[in-house]
């Protein structure tokens, strides 16, 4: 019989496993480490959204002096980040669904901020809740997503959007998508309206009837869909 | 389906790895010795067509550092149409042999074996150039009685085009390659310049003319034989090569055609009862081809896919070119474990050429073939690999 050279093919399966296992803990130790930048700007967010509830209390409700989208910049700089950290890693991530159900609380809770200002303050911005699936309908949610930033990039006095992935589980959000009848993400709400089939930029220009001019006659925040 | 290209990739650094490990522990055995012996050799040329290059092949043999008395050059002119014979007559140490044209170079060199009186052939094609010492390197193998043949280092002749510079890449890793296994007695390839025993000839036959990879069959027909073939990575032999892409197309077909019809004559020779031959060589002699011609149609597929879902996109935004590409600010370079490793793998590879690039003394600069080399040319491969498999399966033999 003649000879197979086992300790060479050892040695390099060892070195190739070694070399994959290396691969392995640098993308962990990445998207970690990211993860970590991404907690930390949360963190301010959350302070800033805390602060802002209690500034709320202490006006005594008188919500249209409330400046709600000065936390915006940073809500959209984490939606970014959330976004670059769900390519480095996979749809299951823990770190990753952590975050994104914080930033889901976050949103929320400007959405119901803006709700209100929109009821009370004769404010004629549009939210838009948009659910999406980054599991079961991942590319469909981005196409609607990209459309969503769209609209939001060429009407930004006009159009806010609030991302929801429908993963992510807290009480809030289930309650929200169960009020919604959110069952088939992608689905959009807006004024109370459900679309559930995906919506090009020409569909929702005439939803939400805007206009070069700009109807606006509050401030509204510069917010993007996440996806 | 990302668990198959994992397992590829894996398998591929293992094969690198593992190459450059043998070579770097073989590194003594990499000079061949200079023999002193000098049994009588005969050197047979096919030649069929070859009035540019046979005058210089004939010029560089009798500049051989042997014994004029002891060499047997002796042309096959296959029918040529052109002035091959008169360009060989003009050598009046060489012996012309004329015969009708059967098609393929195996009748053409068995025809010339019948007419050979050396101990040992060398099997040499009408377009290798021969560097002075290479004949007495290549003899010093023979001391092992378990050598049949050995091959010398190919290389590429004069490199002037892009696609030639780009063989030269291909050559020199080929090289590298077959040292490995040579290493490992495991090598397969008596291509282009094979120095054989006579007695081996005269016991087991001449080329086999049922094959288009007559070379190849007579490396796995050594092995079967229970004997091994030799590579000398610095007994060099330049040759010309396919200088268009057409006619590097037809080359590649047929030696992919070649490969698959004598994997499967020689299919026995998988296993563990022939060492590293059956378990290592042959598998990924067998694997390659098939794994790269899933991954170029993975990337196809892939490619085809981010096309169709930027053209979703684009129409749900009216097709307003200039904000898909106002997006692009936003785009971040991520961290992808198939990226990690095929950097590696491209490591590994520059790594393999340059440890033969001084060895097989290449000059000149390949640094833009080598990046098409890596990032274009193995995919064009691909598609060599997928003509000549079909061509097998159907059973239609490719054209020269």
């Amino acid at each position: 019989m003649a000879e197979l050279r086992k300790r060479k093919y050892l040695i390099a399966f060892a070195l190739t496993t070694l070399i994959f296992l290396i691969g392995i803990w640098v993308g962990n130790y990445i998207a970690k480490s990211y993860a970590g930048d991404i907690s930390d700007t949360q963190d301010e967010l959350r302070i800033y959204s805390l602060g802002m509830s209690l500034q709320n209390e202490l006006l005594g409700g008188k919500i249209c002096e409330i400046d709600v989208f000065e936390a915006t910049s940073e809500k959209v700089k984490l939606g970014r980040m959330l976004e670059t950290l769900e390519k480095q890693t996979n749809n299951k991530n823990q770190d990753l669904l952590r975050l994104t159900n914080m930033y889901s609380l976050l949103s929320l809770q400007q959405y119901l901020l803006v709700k209100r200002q929109r009821e009370m303050c004769n404010c004629s911005v549009n939210p838009i809740l948009f659910f999406y699936d980054n599991i079961k309908n991942d590319e469909e949610s981005k196409k609607q997503g990209f459309v969503l930033d769209y609209i939001y990039e060429q009407y930004p006095k006009d159009v806010v959007i609030y991302s929801f992935n429908v993963n992510v589980h807290n009480p809030a959000v289930d309650t929200l998508i169960e009020m919604n009848k959110i069952s088939d993400a992608p689905d959009i709400i807006i004024n109370g309206v459900k679309y559930t089939d995906m919506l090009n930029s020409e569909d929702l220009e005439k939803i939400l009837k805007l206009s070069s001019t700009g109807n606006q006659t509050c401030t509204i925040p510069e917010i993007k869909s996440q996806q | 389906m990302m668990l198959i290209v994992y397992a590829i990739m894996y398998l591929s650094l293992f094969v690198g790895i593992f190459f450059i490990y043998t070579f770097l522990e073989n590194k003594e055995r990499l000079v061949s010795k200079t023999s002193t012996e000098t049994p009588k050799v005969s050197i047979l040329i096919p030649a069929y067509n070859e009035e540019k290059n046979i005058a210089k092949t004939l010029t560089h043999l009798l500049n051989l550092d042997y014994p004029k008395n002891k060499l047997e050059i002796i042309v096959v002119d296959d029918g040529s149409k052109d002035n091959t014979a008169e360009e060989v007559k003009k050598f009046k140490s060489v012996k012309l042999l004329q015969k009708e044209n059967q098609g393929r170079k195996a009748y053409t060199i068995n025809y010339g074996l019948k007419h050979c009186t050396g101990e040992f052939i060398w099997m040499l094609d009408a377009d290798c150039y021969t560097r002075p010492d290479v004949l007495r390197k290549l003899i010093s193998y023979f001391e092992d009685p378990k050598i049949a043949a050995v091959v010398p280092a190919i290389t590429v002749h004069d490199p002037k085009t892009f696609w030639e510079k780009v063989q030269v890449i291909e050559y020199a890793i080929g090289s590298f390659q077959r040292q490995i296994m040579y290493f490992n007695n495991a090598h397969i390839y008596a291509n282009a310049a094979p120095l054989v025993r006579a007695d081996f000839i005269k016991k087991y036959g001449g080329l086999d003319t049922s094959t288009i990879g007559e070379d190849l069959e007579l490396g796995l027909r050594i092995q079967s034989k229970g004997y091994n073939l030799g590579h000398a990575l610095d007994a060099i032999v330049e040759t010309t090569v396919p200088g268009k892409f057409k006619s590097i197309f037809r080359q590649r077909v047929r030696w992919t055609y070649g490969l698959f019809q004598n994997l499967k004559k020689y299919g026995f020779l998988f296993g563990p009862k022939h060492g590293d031959l059956g378990m290592f060589a042959l598998p990924i002699t067998l694997i390659f081809p098939m794994a790269l011609i899933f991954l170029f149609f993975r990337i196809i597929f892939e490619t085809i896919n981010k096309f169709a879902f930027g053209a979703a996109l684009l129409s749900g935004i009216d097709y307003n070119v200039s904000y898909a590409l106002y997006t692009t600010k936003y785009f971040t370079i991520t961290y992808k474990l198939s990226v990690f490793l095929a950097v590696a793998l491209v490591a590994l590879g520059l790594l393999m050429y340059f440890l033969v690039k001084k060895r097989l003394a290449l000059h000149g600069k390949f640094r833009i073939p080598y990046v098409f080399y890596i990032f274009i040319y193995l995919w064009i491969l691909g598609i060599f690999q997928i003509v000549g498999l079909a061509r097998w399966i159907i059973n239609k033999p490719p054209r020269w």
